[in-house]
């Protein structure tokens, strides 16, 4: 229907005129004032916080066993994340204390630990970054409704329902990478090294890597599964060795990197190493030299020049006295995800602040991972590739 | 082919000299000490340690690890496994005691090293030993700490043997753990004696704890876990009483998950080794070398 301006303004009072006039510079002026209190930040996540008190949250987390290092790696993040939320007053009045609770890895520790903190008044969860024990706690927090928040546990059946989030995009959006890199360096053959126990890289090995292979013209030649626990890779190495690919894919967890590297130059091998996030300086330093040259897909650079990046390295560094490793930049990231669901709530209620955060999650924004698009409640990222130059990480470009 | 036996006498050297030390206790004094891999564990670490402050050889950090973990062996005895000796009315309540005593003790081991590393792994600097590849050819690579291993772990058994049977020492030790009322009234001081093997089975768990931490190129925490399953698997093969036959065990479970990897299904690794473990049971049930009944000593 047409509006008719002329008939508008020429019908109405003088006066009203000018009430209308400045009650819109009113409206302007409150708008202007609105927006330069909301946070920085690309994405509108910017509602008013009518929080106060405490806001409860429960962390479960692997900070002992097997994964202990990417555990605690995390935790850091998260610590370093609720320190500034609280003092920045993102939240208003209220304060974000998060309680941490170590699953030592194991799956029947993690499901009693959740099955405990569902029924207390927490807010949220933050769920463990195994996968085993991921898709062990998923279930009990969706079922009881609480806003439950991972990182890593990249596998299937973490992120099952609107009450599941997920802060690490699954390694197969940014694997792409990694193997377009395998073509442009002239590999042809590779052969896999991988731990057969857990999803994650079990799921990489066996299903995401041999199509992208393919797509790339690379075939592989073998695929060789280890239990969780082996000591001594040798014979898989030796088998490996014998196949002579161009390249050696090593998809494992953290503490299993430099021994396998080590074991495959010991046993002859000279070429190409390359693996996914489990690589990196911490985990590589072991393996020293014998892992200069490897290569992996990661989520997190931090020799990034995006702003939130360096200024999350800057702060951990201070805090921690050490360089942030990815796992402590998907923590961090996902305590903001819970403080703009918290505000985009203005409540502690379960069923709004999972609103608040499918809202933020919907909008994307930035974190010390870059800037973040979700694909409903699970993170996509393109990825970044580095390498190690027998002391430290460095990013690929800066090799070539 | 002939880097599989290199392999398999690598993995089989890695299984024996881990749980030389654990047959000692338990095929000689009867002590079923799940501790083991905790001073196992404890021996790498110390090793990285030592390594990480002072630029000692691996000839001189080595007797120091066994030193300090065979100390910590006899401070636990004393503090712990005598007493519950002590206290228990049956030989199988003490047996049992000091079973359930030895998860606790492992446990607040790898507490507190968990703690020192913050759950992180580490390594044996390699001011300690430089680790270095011999080829021999295209066909066969071995490490200089592969042979050493091998080496030391061919001559302890051996000498442990040797040892056990034919020692007077041996023999005591043996006595002890079938009757130690008699033992005593003979004049053997079987509380010294208790605390002299468990030492020397420390002081064996801190050996294999720094070659295997330099070999494996990892010190962590949980890293005493997984060996001891295999452990007593391969004690279990070759007949609990039997020190050659814990070895003999062990060399041939290498060899059968070395062959899985090498020429089958290498996912069923551990599957198909447990398997052969059960045939070899089923057809022996105590063990390769166990005499017709079982029988101590």
């Amino acid at each position: 229907m047409k509006h008719d301006t002329k008939d508008v303004s020429v019908g109405r009072p003088r006066f009203a005129r000018s009430i209308g006039i400045v009650g819109a510079a009113a409206a302007a002026a409150l708008a202007l004032v609105a927006s330069a209190c909301s946070p920085s930040d690309s994405s509108s996540n910017s509602g008013s916080s009518g929080l106060s008190g405490t806001v409860d949250v429960t962390s479960i987390q692997d900070l002992t066993g097997a994964v202990g290092p990417v555990g605690i790696a995390t935790q850091n993040g998260m610590k370093l994340a609720e320190k500034q939320i609280n003092d920045s007053g993102m939240l208003g009045s209220a304060k974000l204390k998060i309680s941490y609770k170590d699953t030592q890895t194991k799956s029947d520790q993690a499901a009693s630990l959740m099955s405990s903190a569902v029924s207390t008044n927490a807010t949220a969860i933050f769920g463990p970054v195994s996968s085993q024990e991921a898709v062990v706690v998923a279930p009990i927090g969706q079922s009881a409704k609480v806003p439950t928040i991972f990182t890593q546990a990249g596998s299937e059946g973490v992120v099952i329902g609107d009450y599941t989030f997920r802060v690490t995009s699954p390694q197969q959006y940014y694997q792409p990478k990694m193997a377009a890199y395998l073509k442009d360096k002239g590999i042809k053959t590779v052969s896999f090294i991988y731990d057969s126990t857990v999803p994650t890289t079990k799921n990489l090995t066996e299903q995401t890597m041999p199509p992208l292979m393919e797509q790339n013209g690379i075939t592989i030649k073998g695929k060789y599964g280890f239990q969780n626990g082996t000591t001594d890779y040798s014979a898989y190495t030796s088998k490996v060795v014998g196949e002579n690919p161009d390249a050696v894919g090593v998809e494992v967890t953290n503490p299993e990197a430099s021994p396998i590297i080590s074991s495959l130059r010991n046993a002859g091998y000279k070429g190409l190493i390359f693996g996914g996030t489990s690589f990196g300086a911490a985990s590589l330093k072991a393996a020293g030299q014998q892992a200069k040259g490897a290569v992996w897909a990661t989520d997190f650079d931090p020799k990034s020049d995006f702003p939130k990046t360096k200024q999350f390295v800057a702060d951990y560094t201070a805090m921690f006295g050490s360089a942030p490793v990815n796992y402590a930049a998907e923590g961090y990231d996902a305590v903001y995800l819970l403080a703009y669901g918290l505000k985009n709530a203005s409540s502690t209620d379960r069923a709004k602040v999972q609103a608040g955060m499918a809202q933020a999650a919907q909008k994307g924004y930035d974190g010390a991972l870059g800037p973040l698009k979700f694909e409903g409640n699970d993170l996509r990222q393109d990825g970044y590739l580095q390498t190690y130059d027998g002391t430290a990480v460095q990013p690929v470009d800066s090799q070539s | 082919m002939i880097q599989v036996i290199a392999d398999s006498l690598s993995l089989g050297s890695v299984y024996v000299l881990f749980a030389l030390g654990l047959s000692l206790s338990w095929s000689v004094l009867n002590l079923l000490n799940l501790a083991y891999g905790a001073q196992f564990m404890l021996g790498a670490y110390f090793a990285y340690v030592i390594g990480s402050h002072v630029d000692w050889p691996l000839l001189v950090v080595l007797p120091a690890v066994m030193l300090i973990v065979a100390a910590t062996s006899v401070v636990t005895d004393v503090l712990v496994f005598r007493r519950l000796r002590t206290m228990a009315g049956t030989p199988v309540e003490s047996e049992l005691s000091m079973l359930v005593a030895s998860i606790g003790l492992a446990a607040v081991a790898v507490t507190l090293v968990q703690h020192q590393t913050q759950g992180e792994s580490k390594f044996v600097p390699r001011s300690v030993f430089q680790v270095k590849t011999l080829s021999f050819g295209d066909k066969l690579h071995l490490t200089n700490m592969q042979l050493i291993m091998l080496i030391v772990t061919v001559l302890l058994t051996i000498a442990l043997a040797v040892a056990v049977k034919w020692t007077r020492f041996g023999r005591a030790m043996r006595g002890v753990a079938v009757d130690p009322a008699t033992c005593e009234l003979l004049g053997v001081n079987s509380n010294r004696l208790f605390s002299t093997t468990i030492a020397i089975s420390g002081a064996l768990a801190g050996l294999a704890g720094v070659l295997l931490a330099i070999h494996l190129n990892y010190v962590d925490s949980t890293m005493g876990d997984p060996l001891l399953t295999k452990a007593f698997a391969i004690i279990i093969i070759g007949g609990v009483g039997s020190i050659l036959g814990a070895a003999v065990g062990g060399y041939l479970l290498a060899f059968a998950e070395v062959v899985i990897v090498a020429y089958g299904p290498a996912n069923y690794r551990d599957a198909i080794a447990f398997v052969v473990i059960l045939v070899v049971l089923l057809l022996r049930p105590s063990g390769l070398f166990a005499r017709q009944r079982w029988e101590r000593a």
